[in-house]
């Protein structure tokens, strides 16, 4: 009797346990090409009811800060891009584009530039945007006494700026920067309010007042934070814009609530059961899962995120390019987009992404094991050597640094997987202060974004010789003199053709001595109900939500 | 009473200096730079000394512990290095939301571990004692995140009954509080079991049953009180452990509680926050101790408070 019950209990217990296990089967490995998993839904002018609606979008981190210029993280950032805009932005393809900015001019070294001012723009706060607003807020990016984490964004370029009239200034740099306008249309550099200004930076946090599509209501921290609409939005007005209207007149939502939820299956039960409206990232096991829910609609895009596999330049054997070659050939860029990424992963044709400005592919290098060992054994390791790999311990590396190991151990090489906690990593490898013949770290795996989208941030951090440990994050300790002459070249000017020849060049050398590994593209994902049109992420991870409208249920 | 109360309270003040030394330099011994954290993954070295001297990370250690304490006189716990807001607004939100689902959490799994806890122990070895003690190794046994995850999936996703995150309502505490409650209420369960057991083999329980007193009365006039020395202990240690907050059920439900704040923190090497929090959970466990000691007394009358 006895037995019997127990038994019938243990049945129980496992019938509970399948609930969950429902829908793992299919199995696809060709890679994601398409975008959405469910049709849009079709909306015709006039007719979105999102003005009426309380957007409900669940993140994976809560924010940070309010204030732009204290703001290294991109969630922290896309809110203060949607309650601030700066002189510049970013469309959804990263290009640049017009904001408070209507025109400008630019001297040949790129050291002057002069910006023709948006008319009939206010603050929230009721100030106007004008050369004095401009003013203010460039006086406070040049400001080095503040202590914020962007502080060094431009203050050390910056040199003055001056008011021509009511709706032109002048900014003249310290030295040539080619990449000023990229960084203007950075999400750290979105105008803030001169009257908050004068008040001094912890009211910049506290009550952030920009001249954006939603004003600010409240903020409880690991709670919830709520914007509002702003009805008298300038990008609505066709005037201002001069012509094209930034987002449709029954575009925006009512209120948009972001909250902070770190589980990413919960975030996907949320969208699910409605408790959501929107949710980003989306993970790639649950792709799968959403993709089959009618009521979702789930869709993958390539980012500018690139992952690398660094190497240590200056020790061997990977001093020798042919090593780096073979290991370059070893690994099957596809066969990492399909088991590392579930196919949301792209293989990477430069170092930096496609929708990077300057992007120059090459072929990638295709998977040849045979020509690996061949390479190696010429270089003088024809049975291969041992060597580690550190990274930080996250589920997701955790899988791609297993990927690597067994990919190396193909041609013999044996690697030894080092994963540590991220701020034991960082000190141990980022502000390692010695020589790179002489730092611990052999390879190491990283991913990498220029916020700015431009090729510069995208590559001088990684390669320059200046941007060895500590200064940066050169951890390959790339050293080449012939790169650094083309990358300040690049900088050195505000002609686009002349930059983009650079950057073609530094992108052909980078990919012929292959100093790192560039993996893949990841792809931002992200997942919304289905009557929701014209949200996304852009490339740079942000959220695009300009031109958002709802249908009717 | 009330002597006894004042000796107790004095006795704890050199345990929390000591706690507030001995954090103070153990979190700055981990290796990792809370500058490096708070500056982020694309700083340069530049950035990240700009962040270091705006949070005052460059003052010698001992200026550094001098302001903490004095700080903590005045009731000040110091300002968080990740956030810059003080230490104490980034607690107060999310401490009312960790008692509110303690204090629920530990209220049924109580009373349901006690009730299991009187029924397996009072009919042992019988069928009644073999079923409570499956359920309560099945709660000890099940992961609370799968927990979790099934409630979620049930209750939210499926039928829609409660919400699947937040603390605002009442209603988005009732599945957190079920699955923090499940491993506490087997604990309870098991400790109360054992404990019947022991106090039904004593001589007075006997007389008790020579004298024809019914078996129900027995255990829950005679009997339980006794036993509930030894649970009292139990819960009160799962009531200090409650308040620390828990990491996996606050990820699962993104319940805003102490449990994520001090992790969150610990990533960040967010050294005020980490100190003022353990000191914190360590106040808990004294109070709590406190109060069981007092329980002891009114359970057992010959306890005396010394």
């Amino acid at each position: 009797m006895k037995k019997k019950i127990l038994a019938g209990m243990l049945v129980m217990m496992m019938g509970i346990s399948l609930i969950g296990c429902g829908s793992g089967d299919k199995k696809s490995d060709d890679t994601q090409k398409t975008d959405k998993t469910t049709e849009s839904v079709e909306i015709a002018a006039g007719e979105s009811v999102s003005q009426d609606h309380d957007l409900v979008a669940a993140v994976n981190v809560d924010f940070t800060t309010l204030d732009p210029l204290d703001t290294n993280d991109t969630l922290s950032g896309d809110v203060q891009r949607l309650m601030m805009d700066g002189l510049f932005g970013f469309d959804e393809e990263m290009n640049v584009v017009n904001m408070l900015a209507e025109d400008y001019e630019a001297n040949d070294e790129a050291t002057e530039f002069t910006f023709h001012l948006r008319e009939g723009v206010t603050f929230s706060d009721g100030t106007p945007w004008n050369a004095e607003a401009a003013k203010a807020n460039f006086d406070r990016w040049a400001d080095k006494s503040l202590g914020l984490k962007r502080t060094t964004f431009l203050s050390n370029i910056l040199k003055s700026t001056e008011i021509v009239d009511e709706y032109t200034v002048k900014v003249t740099l310290v030295e040539p920067f080619g990449a000023f306008i990229n960084n203007l249309a950075h999400p750290c550099t979105v105008c803030v309010s001169p009257a908050l200004i004068a008040k001094g930076s912890a009211e910049v946090a506290a009550n952030p007042a920009g001249t954006g599509q939603y004003r600010f209501v409240e903020w409880v921290a690991g709670e919830h934070l709520t914007l509002e609409l702003n009805k008298d939005w300038w990008g609505y007005d066709e005037e201002i814009c001069g012509g094209e209207p930034l987002a449709e007149s029954d575009a925006g939502f009512k209120t948009i609530t972001f909250k902070p939820v770190t589980e990413s299956a919960t975030r996907v039960a949320m969208v699910q059961s409605g408790d959501a409206d929107l949710i980003w990232p989306v993970p790639s096991e649950n792709f799968e899962a959403l993709s089959k829910d009618t009521n979702v609609v789930a869709a993958s895009e390539e980012s500018i995120v690139v992952r690398y596999l660094f190497m240590n330049n200056q020790k061997a054997p990977f001093n020798d390019v042919r090593v780096r070659q073979a290991i370059n050939y070893a690994i099957d860029k596809d066969a990492y987009c399909a088991v590392v990424k579930n196919g949301l992963a792209t293989p990477a044709d430069s170092i930096i992404g496609t929708n990077v400005q300057f992007h120059k592919g090459n072929d990638v290098y295709k998977y040849d094991i045979e020509k690996a060992k061949e390479l190696l054994a010429d270089a003088g390791y024809p049975d291969g050597f041992t060597t580690s790999l550190m990274y930080a311990t996250t589920t997701a590396n955790q899988k791609q640094a297993e990927f690597i190991k067994q990919q190396l151990e193909q041609v013999g090489i044996t690697v030894e997987l080092d994963g540590m906690e991220n701020a034991i990593l960082q000190e141990k490898v980022a502000s390692c202060k010695e020589e790179g013949a002489n730092a611990e770290v052999n390879m190491y795996t990283i991913g990498w974004s220029p916020s700015t989208g431009d090729a510069d941030w995208g590559i001088r951090p990684l390669v320059a010789i200046e941007s060895e440990p500590p200064m940066s994050y050169n951890i390959c300790y790339y050293e080449n003199e012939k790169v650094d002459e083309l990358l300040y070249d690049a900088l050195g000017t505000a002609d686009p053709d002349k930059r983009a020849a650079c950057y073609e060049e530094i992108q052909n050398i980078i990919w012929e001595e292959s100093p790192l590994v560039c993996l893949a593209f990841d792809s931002n994902t992200w997942a919304n109900s289905k009557n929701i049109i014209n949200v996304g992420n852009m490339p740079d991870g942000g959220l695009w939500i300009r031109n958002a409208r709802m249908a009717a249920k | 009473m009330l002597r006894y109360l004042v000796k107790r309270i004095i006795e704890v003040i050199p345990t929390l200096i000591l706690v507030v030394t001995f954090v103070f330099f153990f979190v700055r011994l981990i290796p990792g730079d809370p500058a490096q954290m708070v500056a982020g993954p694309q700083a340069t070295q530049e950035d990240i000394e700009v962040v270091r001297e705006e949070l005052g990370l460059n003052e010698p250690i001992p200026t550094q512990f001098v302001k903490y304490v004095t700080g903590l006189f005045k009731g000040d716990l110091g300002t968080s290095l990740r956030t810059k807001r003080p230490v104490t607004t980034e607690i107060s939100n999310r401490y009312a939301n960790t008692v509110r689902l303690t204090l629920l959490s530990l209220a049924w799994s109580s009373v349901v571990g006690i009730f299991l806890g009187v029924w397996s122990g009072r009919h042992r070895s019988k069928w009644q004692d073999y079923m409570g003690m499956t359920l309560a190794v099945s709660g000890i046994s099940m992961p609370s995140f799968w927990i979790g995850f099934m409630l979620i999936i049930i209750f939210a996703v499926n039928l829609g009954w409660f919400p699947t995150t937040g603390a605002d309502t009442f209603a988005s505490l009732v599945l957190p509080a079920f699955t923090l409650g499940t491993s506490v209420a087997a604990v309870v369960a098991r400790f109360t079991r054992s404990s019947l057991i022991e106090v039904l083999k004593e001589d007075y329980i006997r007389t008790a049953r020579a004298k024809g007193i019914k078996e129900k009365v027995v255990v829950w006039k005679h009997a339980f009180r006794n036993s509930m020395i030894s649970v009292v202990t139990v819960i009160g240690l799962q009531f200090g452990f409650l308040l620390g907050g828990s990491v996996v059920t606050e990820s699962v439900f993104a319940f805003p509680g102490l449990g994520s704040l001090l992790i969150e923190s610990v990533n960040y090497r967010d050294y005020p926050a980490i100190q003022s929090l353990i000191l914190i959970f360590s106040l808990h466990f004294i109070v709590i101790n406190l109060l069981v000691d007092i329980l002891y007394a009114v359970l057992n009358p010959e306890i005396k408070l010394s």
